[in-house]
């Protein structure tokens, strides 16, 4: 297996293939950090171009602009806390918290430093590991995706204030996703005869809405504070006692990332949440999560570009796409003449190994250019803010126009924006509305697909072995926060 | 201070709710009833689905179980309200605040409506200068410059660089 | 040699003798500027690559000049994609993809044809389903398949891509075909069912020919049936029967084409028909089928339109029997 890694090596280190994986990443970079255009679609957009190229080349360009995202997207949920990306929005929480005070230099450089180790670990799992690892991701089915998506719906709870509000937030997400075209049984719901919304409603608009034009809104109607945000370029730099305090953090969040990036059917923004809960879990100081904890935003970070890595498993070994990024490269791979399956690995070798190759190299050269760069971008901020905030407006529309040529979505992002302001009015929190969103559909639709495969048993999710560990867990979760809760007050009558 | 379901993370010593000095108003109530409205309205306008559909979940399975938690959720921090409060706190905007972020809203409206007619750049070019001039009272010559980067940077990212067709019907 | 063997050879020989193709009598005009392939899928569905490879032909070998863009206007069904063409009437620089949901999501949602109104350019390119069931199962045939389903009604589950995808038409063609009643089990899309039934949580799955042979000859499936009105000839599907040949009289191929705006002049929609005609007959074209195991039936214009809206009649038939046609 060595063997073939330094075969891969050897093609990737080609001086034009390294000149091409230069240009995915930094496409990427780009890519990632526009509101609306996430790497999938930058991908499609950039697809043609790659035509006259080698195969391998221009898989391994595609692949540099895919997680080249995951580390360009960190640069909006931080600075005008814009997740580009379902996958960003645990990593707006606490690292825009880090850049109002201050440390937005410092939460850049830990999502850089994060994303590296995590991803240079997830490619070793593609490398060595692949096999036993697609046989994992086909055990997880229907049953599974449910409890886990039940866990992260539980987790959002603990996302705000207070656990009414969040859960409020949380129960409208999942309202707003019920509207659109039945999952399973291709009946309308809720969607009063317009064909606009049969489709649903989208994460893109409300993500740039709820997060960024009512981030925007709030801060424009108070004209005192509107003075830009004071850094020294040496408070730019992440200090020895914010790194001692994120190494493990990125450990943990790597190896959830991995293991959710797996399941072909969770994705990069389930493993950034559970990493980011888990995290918290761990952390020495607790309270900080959601007001600016460094450990938190290494952990998202870390998550989401190991789960992007992650979801090559699947796409190598079965020609399963995890998400919308790997199913551009899937069809790149087709349209240059590659025919992806089980029998990729052997026949393609060259290709499979020069791209993981690739992925080792692309993560090297991201470092490089984030780790200087993080302070660089960070001092945006020092522009004074009423000269931002309407650009972060027009990006924004443009962006939700970008993501699909419609007005429609555009409107939606506009309407979203103003309840997202309304909800930072009545101090409800916005993170576990967007969470929800994005869960809901894996909630419902596997709920459905488990009893229909159970022919209405329930009992299919004590019998399938991770579903019942799941099952454990999800409980574990339910009972936790009530009895700790019972326990307090019980603490406080005594 | 009641409390009834205290935050998970934070233990009730480091959380320390602004309640003693917090007056509850009227719009204090907006979220619940809000939430329970909808919830409402989500059990309405789902009538007619299918709570169950043959062995598994029908279309209005999940819809049903939302109305009920909405419900109570809505009822939930109404009654905590009512018993003084569970740690939320209103940030109601002030006059200048209100018009400036009615204005955004209104010009972002006219943003949509004119782009197809006139073109998505040069909206977007005079919703900067809008913003900046007449809403935020900047001076020209920086307004100027900011438009000038956010317009070329749209127009050669966007346009050019990801060749996205934006609306531009007078051709620029 | 099957009759579309036949007749893509004999349009071969036509071109390379240099006789007219069949719209020559037609008068032909070219279209100005560049030119836009609305897709409604996202970027890697089977539309869009199918698109983009001839575009990519059609640009590259000269048959067109104006340069041509993909365009995906995904979501709502394609309902994005065609409303956008359908509001274009006459328009000259854009043209329509026709897959399967162009002509389900009216009939779900109970909307106007889309069909009977774009102007018909060309059907172009098909693709045969295979049945496929988990290797370790007791299932040979398709007849030891339509008796399990009939002992216990129900019980034979089906991992689909989506709720009135084509997948659902063929089970319900066969349901109907065979008098049973399967369980189609729905998912987000087809590489998500494919996971499914790959994980063995099913007993069947409609794959194309091409993704059923992968799995297939690395011993994750077998064949039960084609549902193609004659047999393939490569290797790993040589002995694999049609449904039609073990009782079960369906024949049901996916298809893909293209159509122009409301009202687009006839001598430029003739000009399309034209240039995809000869797009599918060179070389390249003709490599791209073989490897992914397509059939390149070519209709134009009014062979184009009768096609269609044979195929839509087959679209409502099924859907209103499995109960998801608007009322």
């Amino acid at each position: 297996m060595i063997d073939l890694l330094l075969q891969g090596f050897a093609v990737a280190f080609q001086p034009s293939n390294l000149a091409f994986i230069f240009l995915g990443v930094l496409l990427g970079q780009v890519i990632g950090a526009l509101p609306g255009v996430g790497p999938a679609a930058g991908m499609a957009l950039l697809l043609p171009l790659t035509f006259g190229l080698e195969p391998a080349t221009a898989i391994m360009m595609l692949a540099g602009i895919m997680y080249g995202g995951q580390y360009g997207g960190t640069l909006t949920s931080v600075l005008i806390n814009v997740p580009g990306e379902a996958s960003g929005v645990m990593t707006a929480v606490d690292g825009h918290q880090m850049a109002r005070k201050g440390r937005g230099g410092a939460a850049l450089s830990v999502a850089a430093i994060g994303s590296f180790i995590a991803g240079i670990g997830a490619v070793a799992a593609v490398a060595f590991i692949t096999p036993a690892l697609s046989g994992f991701a086909l055990r997880f089915n229907a049953p599974e995706y449910f409890l886990l998506a039940a866990l992260g719906i539980i987790a959002t709870a603990s996302l705000g204030a207070t656990p009414i509000r969040s859960l409020m937030a949380g129960v409208f997400g999942l309202m707003i996703a019920l509207v659109g075209t039945d999952p399973l049984a291709g009946t309308p719901r809720l969607t009063f005869g317009q064909p606009a919304l049969y489709e649903g409603i989208d994460f893109i608009p409300v993500a740039i809405g709820v997060f960024g034009i009512a981030e925007v809104l709030a801060s424009l109607e108070r004209a005192h504070d509107m003075h830009p945000i004071r850094t020294r370029l040496k408070d730019m730099w992440l200090t020895s006692a914010e790194w001692a305090q994120s190494r493990m953090a990125i450990v943990r969040g790597g190896v959830i990332g991995l293991f959710v990036g797996i399941m072909p059917g969770a994705g990069a923004s389930i493993a950034s949440l559970l990493a980011y809960l888990t995290e918290r879990r761990f952390s020495r100081n607790p309270e900080m999560f959601g007001k600016g904890a460094i450990d938190g935003v290494a952990a998202a970070e870390a998550a989401n570009n190991s789960a992007s890595h992650g979801a090559m498993i699947p796409m190598l070994s079965l020609a399963i796409p995890g998400n919308a990024s790997t199913a551009v490269l899937l069809a790149a791979l087709i349209l240059h003449g590659v025919r992806p399956g089980p029998m990729l690995m052997t026949q393609e070798a060259t290709l499979v190994w020069g791209l993981i190759a690739s992925m080792f190299i692309g993560n090297v050269m991201l470092l490089i250019m984030n780790l200087p760069m993080a302070p660089l971008f960070a001092s945006l901020l020092r522009i004074p803010y009423v000269y931002l905030a309407p650009g972060i407006l027009v990006i924004s529309l443009v962006g939700a126009y970008a993501a699909t040529l419609d007005f429609g979505t555009v409107w939606m992002c506009i309407f979203f924006g103003l309840l997202g302001w309304l909800m930072m009015k009545f101090d409800i929190p916005r993170p576990p509305l967007v969470l929800a969103l994005v869960l809901a559909p894996l909630l419902e639709t596997s709920l459905r697909q488990s009893l229909l495969l159970s022919f209405g048993s329930p009992m299919i999710f004590v019998e399938r072995p991770i579903s019942a560990v799941l099952l454990v867990v999800v409980a574990f979760a339910l009972i936790l926060p009530v009895w700790s809760a019972v326990k307090r007050r019980r603490n406080r009558i005594a | 201070m009641s409390q009834p379901l205290a935050p998970l993370a934070a233990s009730p010593e480091t959380e320390v709710p602004a309640a003693p000095v917090y007056r509850i108003t009227a719009l204090d109530y907006v979220p619940a009833i809000a939430m329970i409205a909808l919830s409402l309205a989500i059990f309405i306008g789902t009538a007619g689905l299918k709570y169950w559909d043959n062995v598994t979940p029908g279309a209005r399975f999940l819809p049903i179980w939302l109305s009920a938690a909405g419900g109570l959720l809505g009822i939930l921090l109404f009654i905590s309200l009512r018993r003084g409060g569970d740690g939320g706190v209103l940030d109601l905007p002030d006059r200048v605040g209100l018009r400036r972020a009615v204005l955004a809203l209104s010009s972002m409206a006219i943003f949509v409506v004119a782009a197809p007619v006139i073109g998505m750049v040069p909206v977007a070019g005079i919703f900067m200068l809008f913003m900046l001039l007449a809403v935020l009272g900047q001076r020209l010559v920086p307004s100027l410059i900011t438009t000038a980067i956010v317009v070329f940077g749209l127009k050669f990212i966007f346009a050019y660089g990801l060749s996205v067709p934006l609306p531009a019907p007078l051709g620029f | 040699m099957s009759l579309f063997k036949l007749s893509a050879s004999l349009a071969l020989c036509a071109t390379l003798i240099g006789v007219p193709s069949a719209f020559a009598q037609e008068e032909m005009r070219a279209p100005e500027g560049p030119i836009e392939f609305t897709v409604g899928s996202g970027a890697g569905g089977s539309p869009d690559i199918i698109m983009r490879t001839i575009a990519q032909i059609m640009n590259e070998e000269g048959i067109v000049e104006n340069p041509i863009v993909i365009q995906n206007r995904s979501g709502g069904g394609h309902s994005n994609a065609y409303n956008h063409v359908l509001g274009l009437p006459g328009n000259e620089s854009t043209l329509l993809t026709l897959a399967s949901p162009v002509f389900t999501t009216p009939i779900v949602q109970g909307t106007d044809s889309v069909i009977d109104q774009i102007t018909p350019i060309a059907g172009f390119v098909q693709s045969e389903l295979v049945l496929l069931t988990t290797p370790d199962s007791p299932y040979n045939s398709l007849q030891d398949f339509v008796a399990a389903a009939k002992e216990q009604p129900g019980r034979v589950r089906i991992a689909g891509g989506a709720s009135g995808g084509n997948d659902h038409v063929a089970t319900g063609l066969v349901e109907k075909a065979a008098d049973i009643t399967l369980t189609y089990i729905p998912h987000e899309s087809g590489s998500a069912a494919r996971a499914t039934f790959l994980g063995g949580n099913v007993e069947g799955h409609f794959a194309t020919l091409a993704e059923g042979l992968e799995a297939i000859n690395a011993g994750q499936a077998k064949a039960l049936a084609i549902l193609s009105a004659e047999r393939r000839t490569e290797e790993g599907y040589a002995d694999v029967p049609t449904a039609t040949e073990q009782g079960v009289d369906v024949v049901y191929t996916q298809f893909w084409g293209v159509g122009g705006p409301p009202d687009l002049d006839p001598a430029v929609a003739a000009w399309w028909a034209d240039k995809f005609e000869q797009a599918t007959q060179t070389a390249r074209w003709q490599e791209s089928l073989e490897a992914n195991m397509q059939l390149g039936e070519f209709y134009g214009l009014d062979e184009a339109g009768e096609y269609f809206a044979r195929e839509q009649e087959t679209f409502r038939t099924v859907l209103t029997q499995v109960g998801l046609a608007a009322q």
